[in-house]
């Protein structure tokens, strides 16, 4: 192995043969396909649905039940509910892509770093995520978005806020094992610097506990999201979002249970479909857990 | 080391964690916000605002602020609620009792329903039963829980009172009509506690039904957790020598699971109690507001919308300070329960 390149191909070959794997799981794999058909509805639900239904108020064909038209049925201002899920899967999904998305962004960097380089910095580091871990996180993210005021940003940033000591964490935990490794001493024997040794070497020998834990983490995420925008943060009143569809729902929960119902179990849908893949991954990526 | 010197060096770690807690809070209400709108309502005069800044030193530089901040924390002066119109602390607490009742009935859902699933799948392992915990345990983590609390509402509340069935309550901790006629004496605060002390069965009845619904709801969500540890814990006890041992003694199956076993499997559920404690008051403030329970996490909610930094900083001290607490306590329960833990 020319070790000047950096470690990422063998491990993608490897994520490969994981893969090959996950698909034979029936149950792991029932939660890929429900992902990726999650992706791709969010992708193009502004081709399937017009976005101006969730604008048009159509007052006397409100709170219709489910029927072969509206087949999810429609909502106290007369929006097809089934168009609206379909909208709001957008937003949840990309919020929920956004957030952990940043959280790895600002998380991996600082935790490599930080457990490769060690002394204070470390131990300061590690002190910080302490005290994120010492608050529950949907009442750290219902502080900060307090904090800074209503609004979808806002909500979005809170929630990268309680979300990156997580991987801060594991990666530093991992680093700390990888970099007594025989090569990394070779790297540096070799004069690469310490920034190329992590981004290039050790971050990937590093990915398999980050990737089980983000993608169980996509799962919670969305469920903290749309409880926040149930309590009132994010979105605005009329925005397609599947928190809000259902705190408008909760007026009408005994005369239209459906625009309650729906909602929640599109959100439930979503969120398995991740926990289901993130829990597949876990097995086929532990050695000890493999066949 | 020995035990109290670990419990020593833990106080003195979450010295350092709360003092962290304290430096969010006070960053978020007092460096995000404008500090002087925190104590000035519509009823201020101007000519109090001077007084206000020299008592709190909001013109001076932020360290110095923190130290007072900090200060007035130690003494019990946590700030003051617009909404509620009283002291922040005495707000809290008095709606304390109400979210630790939910919170250990929440818990005794999770015990008595995540301990025997777990184990019944570890018996069972990949057989029907086991994919069915499997299933179960993974909609727990994966259920919005306040679309859940209304679900419940929808079926327990209205339909089996359509159908005339039982139908259980959905609102509040108690009825109120009934409590003119059978006044609650408050001796811990916790009402199902409280109405069996003083033998008051009307309103213990009607407490313990109004509690069902939401505390259910709040334990669905941390019950995969405990289910997932038990059967994992489980599965590697029954591997053991003494269970293989006890096996070849001849004692019947039952003995090897209840007497050998399961006390065994326990231990590591232990452990993850800290995340369960963490998910029931990450949990509060929405199940809370589903069924309209009047304890501080709606109090937080309620915050929110009258834009109530205080409280909601309040609150969120308070998370902290239980769960670190809790940690804290099983750390040490799991020390004393098992002699091998070095520290």
């Amino acid at each position: 192995m020319n070790l000047k390149r950096s470690s990422w191909s063998p491990i993608l070959a490897e994520l490969k043969f994981a893969g090959h794997l996950l698909v034979q799981n029936k149950i792991v794999l029932s939660g890929i396909v429900i992902s990726v058909g999650v992706l791709i509805t969010a992708i193009l639900s502004p081709f399937v649905v017009s976005p101006t239904i969730a604008t048009t108020i159509d007052l006397p064909d409100r709170l219709h039940p489910p029927s072969a038209t509206h087949w999810f049925g429609t909502d106290d201002f007369g929006r097809d509910l089934l168009g609206m899920i379909i909208l709001s899967t957008r937003l949840d999904v990309s919020a929920m892509l956004e957030i952990v998305g940043a959280g790895l962004l600002i998380g991996v960097p600082l935790g490599a770093f930080s457990g490769f380089l060690g002394g204070k910095l470390d131990e300061a580091l590690m002190r910080i995520t302490d005290v994120f871990f010492s608050i529950p996180s949907l009442i750290l993210a219902l502080a900060v978005a307090a904090a800074l005021g209503r609004g979808l940003d806002n909500l979005i940033l809170a929630m990268i806020v309680v979300q990156w000591p997580g991987y801060a964490r594991i990666l530093r935990g991992q680093v700390l094992v990888e970099k007594d490794r025989l090569y990394v001493d070779a790297l540096r024997a070799l004069g690469i610097g310490k920034v190329r040794i992590i981004m290039l070497h050790i971050i990937p020998n590093t990915i398999y506990p980050l990737l089980v834990q983000c993608t169980l983490d996509l799962g919670g995420v969305i469920l903290t999201f749309a409880g926040l925008s149930f309590l009132g943060f994010g979105a605005s009143a009329l925005t397609p979002e599947l928190g809000r569809l259902i705190t408008a729902g909760q007026t009408y929960i005994f005369q239209a249970p459906w625009l309650t119902a729906f909602p929640g179990i599109a959100i439930l849908i979503i969120a398995l479909a991740f926990n289901l893949m993130g829990d597949g991954i876990r097995d086929v990526l532990d050695p000890k857990l493999r066949r | 080391m020995k035990l109290w010197e670990y419990v020593v060096r833990r106080i003195f770690l979450l010295v350092f964690v709360l003092i962290g807690v304290t430096f969010i809070t006070f960053f978020l209400s007092q460096v995000l916000l404008d500090p002087l709108s925190l104590y000035l309502t519509e009823k201020t005069r101007a000519g109090a605002i001077p007084a206000i800044i020299a008592h709190y030193h909001l013109n001076d530089p932020w360290p110095i602020r923190y130290g007072v901040y900090v200060l007035n924390l130690l003494k019990g002066d946590w700030g003051y609620s617009r909404s509620l119109s009283q002291p922040v602390l005495q707000g809290l607490l008095e709606r304390f009792p109400a979210t630790l009742e939910l919170t250990i009935a929440a818990m005794l859902w999770i015990l008595l329903m995540g301990i025997p699933a777990g184990t019944i799948s570890a018996l069972k392992k990949n057989k029907l039963p086991d994919h069915v915990t499997r299933v179960f345990a993974l909609a727990g983590v994966s259920s919005p829980i306040f679309w859940l609390g209304l679900i419940l509402q929808l079926v327990f509340f209205y339909y089996f009172q359509l159908i005339g069935l039982p139908h259980l309550p959905s609102n509040g901790r108690i009825d109120p009509s009934l409590a003119i006629d059978y006044p609650i004496t408050t001796i811990t605060g916790l009402m199902v506690l409280d109405t069996l002390i003083t033998g008051n069965w009307v309103m213990f009845e009607d407490s313990l039904a109004h509690l069902v619904l939401p505390s259910f709801a709040l334990g669905f969500v941390g019950l995969g957790v405990i289910m997932r540890i038990m059967r994992s814990s489980m599965l590697e006890v029954l591997r053991q020598d003494y269970i293989i041992l006890a096996r070849s003694k001849g004692l019947p199956e039952r003995a090897v699971i209840y007497r050998h076993a399961l006390k065994n499997a326990m231990i590591p559920t232990v452990t993850v109690a800290g995340l369960v404690v963490a998910a029931l008051l990450g949990g509060a403030p929405l199940t809370e507001t589903v069924f309209g329970w009047p304890g501080m996490g709606r109090l937080a909610v309620d915050a929110i919308g009258r834009n109530d930094a205080p409280l909601i900083m309040g609150f969120t001290l308070i998370a902290a300070l239980i769960l670190v607490l809790a940690n804290l306590g099983v750390d040490i329960l799991y020390a004393y329960l098992d002699p091998r833990i070095k520290y």
